[in-house]
């Protein structure tokens, strides 16, 4: 091998710095891409590929054609996958990075109580008010494109705030909060339904798009139904439905406590 | 989006892509090598 190598190099061609740096835009094209949609286990498994099929071909002495299918079909897979998020980068021009931590652990700890205390007493004024609202507390773990979908706030939790913006006929009362800490971070985020098909039929889209949501990814969503005023927690796809104000302090005490301290 | 502090505190776009772009580089030369000796 090192006589070869030795020789890979003395015989040095440029199809060789061809393929290299065609190689290398394409493999950061993938991880950027991974990188933005939070998807980085995916990116880990491309690694992985990416060098089992080059050992694979070094092997098997494959036509160097044939070797360098194997990451252009990886790519092709992670365009079609991430097809909408790619047109949304490119239409907006950039990427942006959402994973800056607000608040870091003593000061988490801090405001964690007072951020509860409000987040239910706005949850339960919603509730008596008949007013829907879903608030998705998530540990910087949202895919870049659902924040890009709504409007910055970036500001302290409140309840007046919460209740205002979920006030019927406002601009950002139809889609999403996401709670990032101890911050508001976004408001009237689209989020992807729940297709799952065993749901009772008095579940709307809004409960529809809280659990769809935490089927995904690992957040916890808190949705108050505009018709009955029910106050539901949906984690990993699941819906507990008629949480009381003990169910709501356990899950935002496990959001504060557990999923911001990891 | 419109215009965010999500900046504030995360390191300049340069030194954020950095680690990615070497990596990158690395496993397209690891990747080159060994499918064309």
């Amino acid at each position: 091998m090192l006589e070869r190598t030795e020789e890979f190099f003395k015989n040095f061609k440029i199809e060789y710095a061809l393929e290299f740096i065609g190689l290398a835009v394409l493999v950061y094209f993938v991880f950027a891409v991974l990188r933005g949609n939070k998807a980085r286990s995916v990116s880990v498994i491309f690694t992985l590929y990416v060098l089992v099929t080059a050992v694979v071909s070094y092997l098997a002495k494959l036509p160097v054609g044939v070797s360098l299918l194997f990451p252009l079909v990886f790519a092709i897979a992670v365009v079609a996958l991430f097809a909408t998020e790619i047109k949304r980068a490119i239409w907006t021009g950039k990427s942006k990075g959402h994973d800056g931590k607000h608040l870091e652990g003593a000061a988490l700890q801090e405001n964690a109580k007072e951020c509860i205390n409000e987040i239910i007493k706005a949850l339960q004024n919603m509730s008596k008010n008949n007013v829907g609202a879903i608030i998705i507390l998530s540990n910087s773990n949202m895919p870049t494109a659902i924040l890009d979908s709504g409007v910055a706030i970036n500001s302290n939790i409140s309840s007046q705030l919460i209740e205002s913006i979920f006030f019927p006929k406002t601009p950002l009362h139809d889609g999403a909060m996401v709670i990032n800490g101890t911050k508001i971070q976004v408001a009237g985020c689209f989020l992807p339904l729940s297709q799952e098909t065993n749901l009772p039929k008095e579940l709307g889209t809004r409960h529809r798009a809280g659990i769809g949501i935490t089927e995904t990814i690992n957040v916890t969503s808190i949705i108050v139904s505009e018709e009955t005023g029910v106050i539901s927690v949906a984690h990993g796809g699941k819906l507990k439905r008629y949480a009381d104000t003990e169910m709501l302090k356990n899950t935002l005490r496990s959001f504060y406590w557990q999923d911001m301290m990891n | 989006m419109k215009k965010n502090e999500y900046k504030v505190g995360t390191p300049n776009k340069i030194l954020k892509s950095l680690p990615l772009a070497i990596l990158a580089i690395v496993l397209a030369a690891v990747t080159v090598l060994l499918i064309n000796i």
